[in-house]
C-alpha cells in the first residue's frame, strides 16, 4: 500500500508505534523507527539548531546559511524515518512523498488518545478505515457500516459519534478518543474495570463502542439510573444479545 | 440449583472464575479476523446476484478494472467454491480486489453480468405442487422426505381415542444470523502456503475445506482464528476462507481483506430455517395423549444441506407418549440458504408443537401445564425408540416445577382470552413451555485437546478454536485445571485458534463443543497428570516407597501430594524446575454411560446426553394496539453440571433476549417475484436495541443435573436457552384467547390485531 507512513505528535512512524503509544501492544509493524523523543526535530545540519517543522527549518536555513558553507553535523535528515539528503529539497520531496505534511489538500491532522496525527486521507475514507487501517487501531469495530448498529462509536470531542458516517477528512484539528485511549492496556479505566468484573460482554464485537457511549454518558451523568442508560445506547445492537449486562454495569456509574 | 449428589469439584462451577480474555475485550485488544495488517493489505468485495434463477452466460470486468486503485477481479472461474449456476438472489458471483474497500465496492458495482434467467421457485408450498419448476438444489425434486419414524401403532391410538384433534401450524419465524462481526477475512500466500485469519466456530474443519478447494497439500495451509463475532451457527462455513484466499492468488499472494458489507453479509449467509406442522393428537378426557400423528415441513432454501430433519426431537422425547409417527420433510426452493442457527431444529420445532399442544389443551378445556406435566416422560426412562438407551441426566420436570412456581403460575394462569383485563386496560397473559432439547450430545471421539507444562509448573492449554460469546475455550480451561488439581489462575490459554500448532477441537457450539473438546481437554488433562505425576514421585523423594505408583498421588491447588500422607508434597514449580516441558494430548468420547449408571444399565453403555430447556413468559396485550409487552420472562436451562459459570450465565441471559426477538422483533421482507431480500440491513430486519428489554424482568437459572456422558457431567454451557420463543406466542393466545401465526416473521402489532378480528 502507498504512503503507509503516518506522522504522529511530529514522529512519522508505521503502525508499530502507534500500536505501543496506543495499544500497549506490538504485533504489526510496517516499518521500524527509532523513535527517541515524542517530537521528532528538524535539525540543520550546518548549525546543529532543532525546529519543529519543516518550513521553521527551511526559513532558517535560507536566512542564514547558503548552499556550499560546510555541514557540520549531518546530512539533511528526516525526523520521520531518518532518511538523509544532500539538499533541502530532496528533504522536501521525501517528505512530500512519503509523509506529506500539514496544509496538502487532503492531509489531515487531529489528536488520537493524546497522540497529534497528521495524515494523508483520500477524501472519502470514512474514520473507521482512518483508525483501522492508517493508525492500527482495530479497538474500533464495524458492525453496518451505515450508522445502524454502533459498534464504531468513538468520541470526536467528547460526543460519541459513528465512525462509519464521518469522514477523516472531517477531523481536523478534533479531539477523538477510541477505546485503546481508555487505558494503557494493563491499568483499565474504572468503567472498563466494571465491565471486565461484571464480565458484561460475550462476543465483544459490540463492547467498545457501547464502553465509548457509556464513557459520553458518564461524563454528563456519573449516577445514571438503568433508563437512562438505555436511552444513551439506544443506538447500539448487540446480535449476542447481552443487553441485559451491559445496562446493569454501566447504570449507577462507576 | 444442584439436582443430585455429585463429586465436590475445586474449580470447575466456580463463579468467581473469570475469563481468561475478558481484559483484551474490554480495552479493544481482542483482535477479530480483519484486525491485524493495518497498511499493508488490499481489500476484496463481491458482487451478488440479482437473480434467483438461472446461469451467469458473460462477465464484463473492464469498467471495473479501469478504476483506479483496482488491481484485478474475481469470478467463478478463479474461486472454487462458486458456479455460474445461479439458485438465489443475492449468491456471489464475482469480486474486486482493490486499494480500499470503497475502491472494491463501487468497482462491484461496474461489472456487468449478464444471465439467463430460468424459472425458480421461491415458495415453499408451490415448489410442492406437481409442476411446479425446480429449485435445482436437489436432482429431480423440490423435497425430500429427511424423517420417518414410526413407534407402535400411532392411528390406531388415535383412532380408539376419546377425545381426536388435529392441530395446523402455519410457519414458525425465519430470521437472518444478523451477526455483528461481519463475515470477512484476511488471506495471503508466501510461495505455495497459504496463510488465512477468519472468523470461524471450526478452523479446523475450515482448514480441511480449503485445502480440498485448492486441492493443497494440508501442510501448506495455515488458517487462524482468535475473537469470533456471535456465531451462532453462522461462522461454521469456510467461505470467506476460500473467497479470500483466491482473491489474495490473484494479485500474487499480497494481503487481501474481504470484508462483506452488513447487507452482503446477510444475503450470503444461512438462515434459521421455517416449520410449517399438522399434528393429529388422540388423548383421554383428561388429557393423557395416547397416540400422535406429526407432519412437519421445513423451508431449506437454497441449501441441499438444511439440518431440518430433527424438528420433531422434543416432542418425541419430552412426553411419555405410547403411540407416534413424526414424518419431516424438506423443501428446496431459491431463497436464501438456511442452516444452522442456534438450537437447530429446537426453536422452530417447539414453536410448532408447543402452539400444538396448547391447542389440545384448550380443546380439552385444560390448563396446558397441567396437560404437559402429565404426559412428561420420566427423566430417567428410556428413550422410547431406542429402549436400550437411556438418558444420560435430565432436569425438565424440575424446570418446569420452578418455573411454575417462579412465576406464581397457579395464581396467574388463566383460560384464553378469559378474567384477563389487567388494571390498565391490557390482556394479561401467562405461558410456560420446555422440551428435551437436540442440541448437546457428547460426540468427542474425533475432537482432540494438547496440553503444555511450562517450566514454572504453570499449565497451558491449546484449544484448537476460537473464542466465541460465551468464551467456550474457558470450558476447557477449568476441565484442565480440575483434571490437573491446579489453581485456575495457574492455568492459562496457549496457542488457541492455530491449525498448525492445536488439534482439532471441533465445532464450538455452545453444548456440542463441552462434551467434545471437553472430554478431549480431559483426557489431555490425564496423560499430562501422569507424567506430572512421576516425575513429582521422583523430585518429592517417594520413590523409595515400596510399590508407589502415580495412583498413590494427587494433586490439588497446583501441589502434588502423597494420598497416605498429604504432608508430603511438591509444588507444580518444584516439579517442574529442572524437568524436560511436559505435554499431554488426548482424544474425546463418545456418548455413553461413563460417569454413573442409570437404571440397570453399566457403565459403558451408550446413552443420550442433552441440555434442556424450559421458559416462561408473562404478558400483557394492547387490545387497540396490537402491542405486546413481555412483562416477565424466565429461562431454566439444564446444563447438566456447569463448568465455566460465567460463561453459562452469558448464554441463559441472552437466550432471554432471544427469545423476545425471536417472537416479536425478528423477521424479514421479501419480494418474492424476484427473491430478492429487502430487509438485508439492521433497520429493516427490526434489530431489537436496549430500548426493547427490560432486564429486571428476565431472569435466569441453570440446572445441574449430572449428565452420565459428559466431562465431569456437563451437558454444555447452556445453549439450549434460546429455544423457546414458543412461550411467548402461548402466552399471546392465553392473553387474547386467538392465536398469532408467525408466517415466517414475529408477532407485529398488525398479526396480533388480525388474530384479534380487528385488523
Ligand atoms: S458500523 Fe457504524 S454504526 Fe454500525
Ligand atoms: S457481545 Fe457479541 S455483539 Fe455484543
Amino acid at each position: 500500500m502507498k504512503n503507509a507512513g503516518i506522522v504522529v505528535g511530529g514522529t512519522a512512524v508505521g503502525s508499530s508505534f502507534i500500536l505501543a503509544a496506543c495499544k500497549g501492544d506490538a504485533e504489526e509493524v510496517t516499518k521500524t523507527v527509532t523513535v527517541t523523543t515524542a517530537t521528532a526535530k528538524f535539525k540543520c545540519p550546518y548549525d546543529g539548531q532543532e525546529f519543529d517543522t519543516y518550513a521553521e527549518l527551511q526559513a532558517h536555513v535560507e536566512a542564514a546559511h547558503k548552499e556550499g558553507d560546510p555541514i557540520t553535523f549531518t546530512k539533511f535528515v528526516s525526523p520521520y524515518d531518518g532518511a538523509e539528503f544532500d539538499s533541502l529539497e530532496a528533504l522536501k520531496a521525501h517528505l512530500d512523498a512519503n509523509f506529506m505534511t500539514a496544509g496538502i489538500p487532503g492531509v489531515v491532522s487531529f489528536v488520537v488518545n493524546g497522540n497529534p496525527v497528521t495524515l494523508k486521507v483520500e477524501d472519502y475514507w470514512t474514520l473507521d478505515f482512518v483508525l483501522r487501517d492508517r493508525l492500527a487501531l482495530y479497538g474500533t469495530k464495524v458492525g453496518c457500516g451505515v450508522g445502524q448498529c454502533g459498534a464504531c462509536t468513538v468520541l470526536v470531542d467528547g460526543v460519541p459519534t459513528f465512525a462509519c458516517l464521518t469522514l477523516g477528512i472531517e477531523c481536523g484539528g478534533k479531539n477523538i478518543e477510541t477505546i485503546e485511549g481508555l487505558s494503557n492496556g494493563t491499568n483499565l479505566s474504572p468503567l472498563q474495570q466494571k465491565m471486565l468484573d461484571n464480565e458484561a460482554f460475550q462476543c465483544g464485537f459490540c463492547t467498545p463502542g457501547f464502553i465509548m457511549a457509556a464513557k459520553a454518558l458518564l461524563a454528563e451523568n456519573p449516577n445514571p439510573t438503568v433508563d437512562e442508560v438505555r436511552e444513551a445506547v439506544a443506538g447500539h445492537i448487540c446480535t449476542c444479545h447481552n443487553f441485559k449486562a451491559t445496562i446493569a454495569t454501566i447504570a449507577g456509574g462507576v | 440449583m444442584a439436582l443430585v449428589e455429585k463429586p465436590e469439584l475445586k474449580v470447575i462451577g466456580q463463579l468467581a472464575n473469570p475469563d481468561k480474555l475478558g481484559a483484551k475485550i474490554v480495552t479493544g485488544n481482542a483482535d477479530f479476523a480483519s484486525d491485524r495488517l493495518a497498511g499493508r493489505k488490499l481489500y476484496g468485495a463481491i458482487k451478488c446476484s440479482t437473480i434467483m434463477k438461472g446461469v451467469i452466460t458473460n462477465i464484463n470486468a473492464d469498467a471495473a478494472l479501469a478504476e483506479p486503485g483496482v488491481r484485478a477481479v474475481v469470478t467463478y472461474e478463479d474461486v472454487p467454491n462458486w458456479t455460474e449456476g445461479i439458485f438465489k438472489w443475492g449468491q456471489e458471483v464475482a469480486g474486486v480486489i482493490a486499494d480500499d474497500p470503497y475502491i472494491a465496492e463501487r468497482a462491484c458495482d461496474l461489472i456487468e453480468v449478464e444471465y439467463e434467467e430460468r424459472p425458480g421457485v421461491f415458495d415453499t408450498d408451490e415448489a410442492m405442487q406437481a409442476g411446479a419448476p425446480l429449485s435445482g438444489i436437489r436432482p429431480d425434486t423440490n423435497y425430500y422426505t429427511a424423517t420417518d419414524l414410526t413407534r407402535g401403532d400411532p392411528d390406531g391410538a388415535i383412532a380408539s381415542a376419546p377425545v381426536q384433534l388435529e392441530t395446523i401450524q402455519g410457519y414458525s419465524t425465519t430470521y437472518q444470523h444478523a451477526t455483528l462481526e461481519p463475515h470477512q477475512s484476511v488471506a495471503w500466500w508466501v510461495g505455495e502456503d497459504l496463510y488465512v485469519w477468519i472468523p470461524s466456530q471450526h478452523i479446523h474443519g475450515a482448514k480441511n475445506a480449503v485445502v480440498n478447494a485448492f486441492g493443497m497439500p494440508a501442510n501448506k495451509v495455515h488458517l487462524f482464528t482468535h475473537f469470533t463475532g456471535c456465531g451462532h451457527g453462522d461462522k461454521t462455513g469456510e467461505n470467506t476462507a476460500i473467497v479470500s484466499a483466491a482473491m489474495s492468488r490473484k494479485v500474487n499472494g499480497a494481503p487481501v481483506n474481504l470484508i462483506k458489507t452488513r447487507q452482503k453479509s446477510m444475503l450470503t449467509h444461512s438462515w434459521q430455517f421455517a416449520v410449517k406442522s399438522t399434528i393429529k393428537w388422540g388423548a383421554t378426557q383428561d388429557g393423557k395423549i395416547l397416540g400422535v400423528d406429526a407432519k412437519f415441513w421445513g423451508d431449506g432454501g437454497s441449501s441441499g444441506f438444511a439440518p431440518i430433519a430433527n424438528v420433531h426431537f422434543g416432542l418425541r422425547t419430552t412426553y411419555n407418549i405410547p403411540d407416534a409417527r413424526f414424518q419431516v420433510t424438506t423443501i428446496s426452493t431459491n431463497s436464501p440458504a438456511r442452516g444452522y442457527w442456534r438450537c437447530v431444529n429446537d426453536p422452530p420445532g417447539a414453536c410448532n408443537y408447543d402452539t400444538a399442544l396448547y391447542k389440545l389443551a384448550a380443546h380439552l378445556d385444560m390448563d396446558p401445564y397441567q396437560l404437559i406435566m402429565k404426559n412428561l416422560a420420566e427423566n430417567d426412562a428410556p428413550d422410547l425408540d431406542a429402549p436400550n438407551r437411556v438418558w444420560g441426566g435430565i432436569a425438565v420436570k424440575e424446570m418446569f416445577e420452578w418455573l411454575h412456581q417462579e412465576t406464581g403460575y397457579a395464581g396467574k394462569w388463566h383460560k384464553p382470552g378469559e378474567n384477563n383485563v389487567m388494571d390498565d386496560g391490557r390482556l394479561h397473559g401467562i405461558a410456560i413451555v420446555g422440551h428435551r432439547d437436540s442440541h448437546g450430545s457428547v460426540n468427542g471421539a474425533s475432537r482432540a485437546g494438547l496440553v503444555t507444562m511450562c517450566p514454572d509448573g504453570t499449565c497451558l492449554v491449546n484449544v484448537g478454536g476460537a473464542r466465541g460469546p460465551s468464551g467456550g475455550p474457558m470450558i476447557c480451561v477449568h476441565i484442565v485445571a480440575e483434571t490437573l488439581g491446579m489453581k485456575y489462575e495457574d492455568v492459562g490459554l496457549g496457542e488457541w485458534g492455530n491449525t498448525d500448532v492445536s488439534l482439532d477441537a471441533g465445532i464450538q457450539a455452545g453444548s456440542g463443543f463441552t462434551g467434545g473438546a471437553g472430554s478431549g481437554f480431559m483426557n489431555a488433562a490425564l496423560d499430562l497428570r501422569n507424567k506430572l505425576f512421576s516425575y513429582a514421585i521422583g523430585k518429592a523423594g517417594l520413590r523409595e516407597i515400596e510399590g508407589i505408583t502415580v495412583d498413590d498421588v494427587a494433586a490439588e491447588n497446583s501441589e502434588v501430594y502423597y494420598k497416605a500422607d498429604p504432608t508430603k508434597r511438591i509444588t507444580f514449580r518444584q516439579v517442574m524446575s529442572g524437568t524436560p516441558p511436559l505435554a499431554g494430548s488426548g482424544f474425546g468420547w463418545a456418548s455413553h454411560l461413563k460417569n454413573r449408571t442409570v437404571g440397570d444399565l453399566e457403565l459403558g453403555e451408550v446413552c443420550n446426553s442433552n441440555g434442556n430447556s424450559c421458559a416462561a413468559a408473562e404478558v400483557a396485550v394492547d387490545p387497540d394496539t396490537g402491542e405486546v409487552e413481555v412483562l416477565g420472562h424466565w429461562n431454566a436451562v439444564d446444563t447438566g453440571r456447569t463448568i465455566f459459570k460465567q460463561g453459562t450465565i452469558k448464554e441463559m441471559r441472552s437466550g432471554s433476549e432471544l427469545q423476545i426477538w425471536e417472537a416479536l422483533y425478528a423477521g424479514s421482507i421479501w419480494d418474492k417475484a424476484s427473491g430478492a431480500c429487502l430487509s438485508s440491513q439492521y433497520t429493516e430486519a427490526m434489530m431489537p436495541t436496549a430500548m426493547d428489554f427490560k432486564g429486571e424482568n428476565l431472569h435466569q437459572q441453570d440446572f445441574e443435573s449430572y449428565d452420565a456422558a459428559g466431562p465431569y457431567g456437563a451437558h454444555g454451557i447452556g445453549e439450549p436457552c434460546v429455544t423457546n420463543y414458543s412461550c411467548i406466542i402461548c402466552a399471546i393466545f392465553n392473553a387474547i384467547g386467538a392465536w398469532v401465526e408467525p408466517d415466517k416473521g414475529p408477532c407485529t402489532p398488525d398479526k396480533v390485531l388480525k388474530a384479534l378480528g380487528k385488523a
